[in-house]
């Protein structure tokens, strides 16, 4: 017990730069990104000695708290916590160095599911595939929902200047 | 813009950094929740009755019936939330123009006694869909509100009344009712090409609310509905007007209405350097901020009902006095009330992750309705009516499923 208590520490300390960026990616707030990590690790340490034993246990983690992130129970929890809305949306200014926040605020109002969707496929490069097995749907629903995912996040960008995305893409 | 699946990666990657602040995962204290989550889990596991209690409710006919036979325990400790305040005052206006009248319970008519006993049962869900949950209550306790999740990230907007549940027709994804009136009216919002649109549902119809970018949040006896648009507070004076804007403070980036109360006054938030400051907003329109509970970062509230308003300030949960202005913290729940009632009676889930109802002088545990696990929201009572007696949310199964649920109490 003590081992695997030792093993937990030091497999979570490890992980945790990893687990606080893909959170970070989700939720688009350092704290909710936190509360999200805070409950992942805690469920982990009560399953401990099964998931310990996973194959792929960096990715059985991953999914642990993308899922967590899409549940539906977390709607109740998400809205007592103390960030239950994204923040607002700042309208951009034209040469803002701020492409970033705005991005990160357009995909925080595409909705959950989506938006996990987006977030493994584009920002963590995860194929179709993996995203399906992490989400546990079908490829067919990850296309569909990264293609309503792409059209929320069009119409949440779209008034935004287009030389402040192309900026980015150039990077 | 062009966005497609070929741009996407070069233009959201850059998303992938660290987060600005630094972290406040805590390891310990996950290392100690996990261990009591565990001891709790093996002792339900150990007694197992609550498994019992899932299957009998499980084979229950379709229909409102009482089926929890927990006893409720009753507790005479006067919990400091609901020290020092009046237990009710004077009944709101109830002169509702709507046109299905329906007797509201007033506050006057609200018992001066907490319930002694509730049943706890579950709502039924059509189609045999696992996941359900209550998003609204009115305050007579007549129409439940909630939705279900049949699948493939769809979701369902049901009605419970008069013993049915009804499957309730909204466009959209992710569609939700917020908020209903004694007179059935309810609001809420979903998503239609992604972008969000509030809607007003009433005698059987869902009509979109003017204003894009919306979101209806409230909506008071005489049909005065409340929300956001475009990430600022707003009031529809009634179902067919155009959203009106509600005062917030200079240097504020926005905010929104949570809920309205029948006098018209509106509770929300307003957002002030990246943080919420608890907003209250009066029949005119003008705003103040409500008092905070010690000198919180962020505060925030979420209901309110004859002059008793809930919320956060910072990570405690908080009632708001709007008659005196009094603010005081409501000790022993998870994060915050749900809500409260007329009379200010509010409910929650205390730290075991049980339902609780808190009223003057007194607290009461309502049953579960399969299992309560500590530091979850096993059991999460949502919406309270004026009288006390019926209480709608949403519990976990013991498989961790949520299932729509109310308590009948008495």
């Amino acid at each position: 017990m003590a081992g695997e208590s030792a093993e937990y520490v030091e497999y979570v300390t490890a992980r945790l730069p990893v687990l606080r960026r893909l959170a970070y990616s989700l939720t688009g707030d350092s704290h909710r990104a936190d509360d999200l990590v805070q409950q992942t690790i805690t469920t982990m340490f009560v399953r401990w000695s099964r998931i310990r034993q996973a194959e792929h246990l960096d990715r059985y983690v991953r999914s642990m708290l993308v899922n967590a992130f899409v549940d539906e129970r977390r709607l109740s929890w998400a809205r007592v916590r103390l960030f239950a809305e994204p923040p607002p949306t700042v309208a951009p200014e034209p040469d803002s160095v701020e492409d970033r926040s705005v991005l990160r605020d357009a995909l925080a109002q595409v909705p959950r599911r989506q938006r996990a969707v987006l977030v493994l496929r584009f920002i963590h490069d995860l194929p179709v595939a993996e995203v399906a097995d992490i989400l546990g749907i079908s490829a067919g629903t990850v296309k569909s929902q990264t293609s309503h995912g792409l059209a929320a996040l069009r119409r949440l960008l779209g008034e935004q200047p287009l030389a402040t995305l192309t900026n980015i893409q150039e990077r | 813009m062009n966005l497609d699946e070929n741009n996407a990666g070069n233009l959201l990657g850059p998303l992938a950094d660290d987060p600005p602040r630094p972290s406040s995962v805590d390891i310990a204290r996950a290392m100690r929740e996990g261990q009591r989550i565990r001891r709790t889990r093996r002792a339900a596991l150990a007694s197992g009755a609550a498994g019992f209690t899932a299957i009998v409710l499980v084979a229950l006919p379709f229909g409102l019936r009482s089926a929890g036979t927990d006893k409720s325990e009753v507790s005479e400790k006067s919990p400091a939330a609901t020290t020092g305040a009046p237990a009710s005052a004077s009944a709101s206006p109830s002169t509702s123009p709507s046109s299905t009248p329906t007797p509201s319970v007033s506050a006057s008519r609200a018992p001066a006694k907490l319930p002694t006993q509730c049943a706890a049962e579950r709502l039924p869900v059509p189609d045999n869909v696992a996941k359900s949950l209550v998003t609204a209550a009115d305050p007579a306790g007549r129409w439940i509100f909630g939705r279900s999740y049949p699948g493939q990230g769809a979701t369902q907007v049901l009605l419970w009344s008069d013993g049915k549940a009804t499957k309730i027709s909204i466009p959209g994804d992710d569609q939700t009712i917020e908020a209903v009136n004694a007179a059935g009216v309810a609001v809420g919002q979903s998503f239609v090409g992604g972008e969000q649109v509030a809607w007003v549902y009433r005698d059987g119809k869902a009509t979109q609310l003017a204003g894009s970018d919306a979101r209806a949040q409230g909506i008071n006896a005489s049909g005065t509905i409340v929300g956001a648009r475009a990430g600022q507070p707003v009031r529809w004076p009634s179902a067919g007007s155009e959203p009106v804007s509600l005062q917030v403070p200079d240097g504020a980036k926005g905010g929104a209405a949570e809920a309205v109360d029948d006098d018209g006054t509106a509770v929300g938030y307003v957002t002030v350097a990246g943080q919420r400051q608890a907003y209250v907003w009066s029949g005119d329109g003008k705003g103040r901020p409500l008092p905070e509970y010690g000198e919180p970062e962020d505060s925030a509230a979420f209901t309110v009902r004859n002059g008793w308003a809930t919320g956060l300030s910072g990570s405690v949960g908080t009632r708001w006095n709007l008659r005196t202005g009094q603010v005081e913290p409501v000790p022993g729940l998870q994060v915050r009330p749900s809500t409260a009632n007329a009379a200010g009676w509010m409910v929650g889930t205390d730290r075991e992750g049980r339902g609780v109802l808190i009223g003057t002088g007194g607290s009461m545990r309502l049953p579960d309705v399969f299992v309560h696990r500590s530091g979850e929201f096993s059991n999460l009572p949502t919406a309270l009516s004026d009288d006390g007696r019926v209480i709608a949310g949403q519990a976990d199964d013991a498989d961790g499923v949520i299932h729509a649920v109310a308590w009948r109490c008495r």
